[in-house]
């Protein structure tokens, strides 16, 4: 009888876990996003998540789209125009994105790669043009005094082209703001700088790393050359052997060409 | 120790003749313990007479009037004869206390009714200054790889490390420092050692699985009494050289029922001189050791024993090494229940549960020079706990078969702090928390299949789960082993066999063959750039690393004579799997020669020789002498194995009346240039040192050590010398021992 019941309090249990795990999987999606700003025009809500805080390096932003009357918008064409207002000049930075379908959770899924923290020298907006396609509606949201944090992880490559024209690649270093012992999956952003409006992706480079540890004389094993992936991104690891000041040089080629390489610092 | 020394010396010199009819009785009982030994064979030399101890350790026997010659002889103890004159008519009942065998090697135990004794070195006399190194050096084939004056490592036959199997009283303890630097040898007083069971190879598999060979380390034990009584000495000792200074003391409270034992040991020593005078920096350090006993009978055939030790040393100089330790702590605590005659087929059984912590704290801070010019740490830390359980099972004296079921857990980490000026320290897991289980099943069968033939079987399995449980660590490996659990099952299988024939009456020779494996060590497994100022090198542990293997055939003949004795060994091992460190890289490190892993090196092969002789010219004067040689190859790389050691040769020629002994021990090695290569190992040149020592009893409880250590100032080392560091120069020492027994009425 005892072991009836028992049976009886383990099996119901074991459902209670599972009916948790399952309405765990029903949550809303952007629970573990940080909700950016909000804005409304004409009827649609427009809500702007990012995984954590803006930083200097890549962003993904993610838009919510809420028909007053309809409710969740799925299908619009988005653009956005990311603006650094400072006080004699203006500028964008790196953008991708989003795309004209929203994703399984009903966000449109979008990549900035902040360029310059907000503070005293500008501030940021971006202003974002939806064209809600099944609504036929236009609508246009400015999200104003976006906060960017400093990160340090964003370098210029200069180096002259063969027409000994100066060029700038503007690279960001990211995945690396929690760094560990062992292997870390790291994403280099590498656009080039076009026009202050203009930072198209450069996607036909060769990458090589070069972690070391300048106190102890050494590299380390086992790292990812970084590879092209979409959108001026690469993807490769560093692999720390010890905790510890590091500096990670990143070298990069076109062919034959080395360009140059830019060096970053992790302390941890 | 002593006293053990002296009933050796008694059992070689014993030897007289018989004629004609009248009976001898009595009990034959471990020394040990006071406990009834059953089994025991009692021989009479010259004859075809003799008998065995019944369950209550008694027997009886009718003997020819005259002198006769009882040889008491049981395995796992020391033979012991008894001279007595048989008168006709006259009842002799006599209490035999037959000791447990004191340094031995497994080959000279031999089944039931040999007349084999343990090692010849039982004789050979000790001084208060002796460490368990010196001990443990007098042996043929037995070496210690030296990293300073302190905590020297034992190596048999070239083997050491993982291939070894180093237990204190048949409990596990591994050491907590990730260079090797503090061997459990280094934990235990040589005033606390009751005996050092050494098994070369892979034919002592009793206290786990091995490759290489076995060390048991026996602490003295609390002792019964008749009478109640407390004992107690006192030693103090001073060495000229390194200055060491070394107060020790013990203290035995013993009743017929229980028996109590404390003892404790204080050593500090400067930094020592070599023979050119040059002060040999970082080879001073300070040690405390205290053990505690206590024994209790339950009844006629149980006991109770629990045994403490407890072992502080600080400021440890490492002259071979960039850095010194701060402190390296032990404690460790054993409890077992012993029985024996449970039921006429379960002769003896035993159950031990124990557990032991090492802390060990590497640091450089009275370095001047530092290595990479920063400071670091390197703490490491091990914990380990197990039990067994003993059985002896037989149904007469002819077969016995040993059991024993043993487990123990393990758990190891280390890590290390550097400190850069101006900068952040740096920080890595070099033992990532490795938790090791270990279950085991040991067989040993002992059969006499003739009057002079003995066979002695034994198995072991063993089934080991390692796992790496530090996040940092397991990071850290899994950036040359991604994907990898980091978690490994071994199974193990060992089994040997020896026979044994009497050729003659005293010509015994022994056949063995011997099938054994290993796991892989936790730096071998886990280890991650762990540096190894030998060759210069960061070594990087590899989770896959396969089972290493080895078979051993050896051959050994022993003679008796009436003046002493001679035995000869021939031995070969075959290794499968060889755990080798290989160069990955040359140029990674500005500090390091390079980062090797350890690999899997393939076959290796040992072969050798090992002679030693005993001879008394007189009662008073003995000479003892051995030899051994040794030859290494590691097939796949063309080379030698590391840590061979070249043609040893040692000798001792005692010279003992009562109340005064005097002895010279010299102790030499040919130049060794088979030195392995690819491991980074020097060449090193021939030697040979004399050390003069004595003993004399000044009063009747004290006595005065006197001796004087490298007697013609030779500059030298050892071929397994880290670092090729000299040892010390000429140095006298001088000690005295006050001893006190007190007796009290009832």
């Amino acid at each position: 009888m005892k072991l009836r019941i028992l049976l009886f309090a383990l099996v119901g249990s074991l459902f209670l876990i599972l009916g948790c795990e399952d309405s765990e999987n029903d949550t809303d999606a952007t629970e573990d996003l940080v909700l950016i700003s909000s804005g409304v025009d004409n009827g649609l809500t427009v809500d702007l998540y990012a995984d954590e805080a803006l930083k200097v390096g890549l962003n993904n932003l993610y838009f919510e789209l809420t028909d007053a009357s309809e409710g969740p918008v799925t299908d619009a064409q988005i653009t956005q125009k990311p603006i650094m207002h400072m006080e004699t000049m203006k500028h964008s930075c790196p953008v991708a994105g989003p795309e004209s379908t929203s994703n399984s959770d009903g966000l449109f899924e979008s990549e900035v790669v902040f360029i310059m923290a907000s503070g005293m020298m500008g501030t940021w907006d971006d202003t974002v043009f939806v064209e809600n396609q099944e609504a036929n509606s236009s609508h246009t949201i400015v999200f104003e005094n976006l906060t960017v944090e400093e990160t340090n992880m964003k370098k210029n490559l200069v180096f002259e082209d063969a027409d000994s024209v100066q060029v700038i690649y503007i690279v960001t270093l990211n995945g690396l703001a929690d760094p560990k012992v062992g292997l870390n999956d790291l994403i280099l952003t590498v656009h080039k700088k076009q026009t202050m409006m203009s930072f198209p992706e450069v996607s036909d480079l060769t990458v090589s790393i070069d972690p070391q540890m300048p106190d102890m004389g050494h590299g380390s094993e086992g790292n990812v050359d970084p590879v092209y992936s979409e959108n001026g991104k690469y993807e490769g690891g560093v692999a720390f052997s010890m905790t510890g000041y590091w500096t990670i040089d990143f070298t990069f080629s076109r062919g034959s060409e080395e360009l140059g390489t830019v060096q970053y610092d992790v302390n941890f | 120790m002593m006293s053990i020394s002296k009933l050796l010396v008694i059992l070689i010199m014993g030897g007289n003749l018989v004629a004609q009819s009248g009976m001898v009785k009595g009990q034959i009982v471990d020394q040990s313990n006071g406990l009834p030994l059953i089994g025991v064979n009692i021989m009479i030399q010259d004859s075809n007479l003799g008998t065995a101890s019944d369950l209550d350790g008694r027997f009886s026997i009718i003997l020819p009037e005259g002198s006769a010659l009882l040889i008491c002889s049981m395995i796992g103890y020391a033979p012991l004869t008894h001279s007595l004159s048989v008168v006709s008519g006259h009842f002799d009942d006599l209490t035999i206390e037959l000791v447990p065998i004191t340094i031995e090697s497994k080959h000279f135990i031999t089944v039931q009714g040999e007349k084999t004794t343990g090692h010849m070195l039982g004789h050979l006399q000790q001084t208060n200054l002796s460490t368990t190194e010196n001990l443990i050096s007098m042996i043929e084939g037995v070496g210690l790889i030296a990293r300073g004056s302190y905590a020297q490592e034992p190596s048999i036959r070239g083997m050491s490390g993982g291939r070894m199997n180093v237990t204190i009283n048949g409990m596990k303890s591994f050491g907590a420092c990730t260079d090797r630097m503090d061997p459990i040898t280094s934990y235990v007083e040589a005033d606390a050692l009751n005996s050092i069971e050494i098994g070369k190879g892979a034919f002592s598999i009793q206290n786990g699985s091995t490759v290489g060979g076995s060390l048991n380390l026996t602490m003295n034990q609390p002792k019964y009494a008749s009478q109640k009584s407390t004992e107690w000495n006192i030693k103090g000792g001073l060495d000229q050289g390194s200055q060491e200074k070394k107060i020790s003391f013990t203290w035995n409270r013993n009743t017929p029922g229980s028996g109590v034992s404390l003892s404790g040991a204080y050593r500090k020593a400067q930094n020592y001189a070599a023979a050119n005078k040059q002060i040999i920096p970082f080879t001073g350090f300070e040690k405390m050791n205290l053990n505690f006993g206590y024994k209790r009978r339950l009844n006629q055939k149980s006991q109770l024993l629990l045994e403490v030790v407890s072992d502080d040393a600080y400021d440890v100089g490492y002259s071979a090494l960039p850095m010194d330790v701060g402190y390296a702590r032990m404690r460790m605590a054993g409890l077992s229940l012993k029985t024996s005659g449970i039921t006429s087929h379960i002769i003896n059984a035993e159950w031990k549960v124990y557990g032991n912590a090492i802390d060990h704290w590497m640091d450089d801070s009275e370095r001047e020079i530092l290595f990479m010019d920063m400071h670091m740490d390197m703490p490491g830390f091990t914990r380990t706990a197990g039990s067994y359980v003993d059985l002896v099972l037989g149904k007469s004296a002819q077969s016995l078969f040993k059991l024993r079921s043993d487990f123990y857990w393990n758990s190891s980490y280390a890590d290390m702090v550097m400190y850069p000026e101006g900068s952040i320290p740096m920080e890595m897991v070099t033992w990532p928390g490795v938790e090791r289980w270990n279950m085991g099943q040991f067989l040993e069968y002992q059969s006499r299949l003739g009057p002079a033939f003995n066979i002695n079987l034994s198995m072991r399995y063993d089934l080991f789960q390692s796992k790496a449980t530090n996040e940092m660590g397991q990071d850290a490996l899994r950036i040359f082993y991604p994907e990898n659990d980091l978690e490994r099952i071994d199974h193990l299988l060992s089994a040997n066999t020896h026979l044994t024939y009497n050729v003659t009456d005293n010509w015994n020779s022994l056949l063995s063959f011997a099938s054994g494996q290993r796991v892989p060590t936790v730096s071998e497994a886990y280890g991650y750039y762990l540096y190894n100022p030998v060759d210069g090198y960061l070594y990087l542990g590899n989770p896959d690393l396969p089972v290493e293997t080895s078979q051993q055939v050896e051959w050994q003949n022993s003679q008796t004579t009436s003046h002493g004795r001679m035995s000869l060994n021939l031995y070969y091992y075959k290794f499968n799997h060889y755990i080798f460190g290989q160069v990955m890289s040359e140029d990674a490190f500005s500090y390091a020669n390079g980062w090797k892993k350890y690999v899997d090196g393939g076959a290796a092969q040992i072969s050798g020789i090992e002679w030693s002789i005993l001879h008394r010219f007189s009662p008073h004067l003995i000479f003892q002498g051995g030899m051994n040689y040794e030859e290494s190859r590691l097939l796949n790389y063309q080379d030698f194995l590391p840590h061979i050691p070249p043609l040893e040769v040692h000798s001792s020629l005692t010279f003992a009346r009562s109340g005064f002994w005097v002895q010279i021990d010299t102790r030499g090695a040919a130049a060794q240039t088979h030195n392995s290569l690819v491991s980074g190992e020097n060449s090193s040149s021939a030697f040979l040192v004399i050390d003069l020592k004595g003993e004399l009893d000044l009063l009747p409880g004290l006595k005065m050590n006197l001796g004087m250590t490298n007697l013609t100032n030779q500059l030298y080392h050892e071929h397994l010398d880290w670092g090729d560091v000299y040892r010390p120069g000429r140095s006298g020492f001088l000690s005295l021992t006050l001893t006190q027994e007190v007796f009290e009425d009832f």
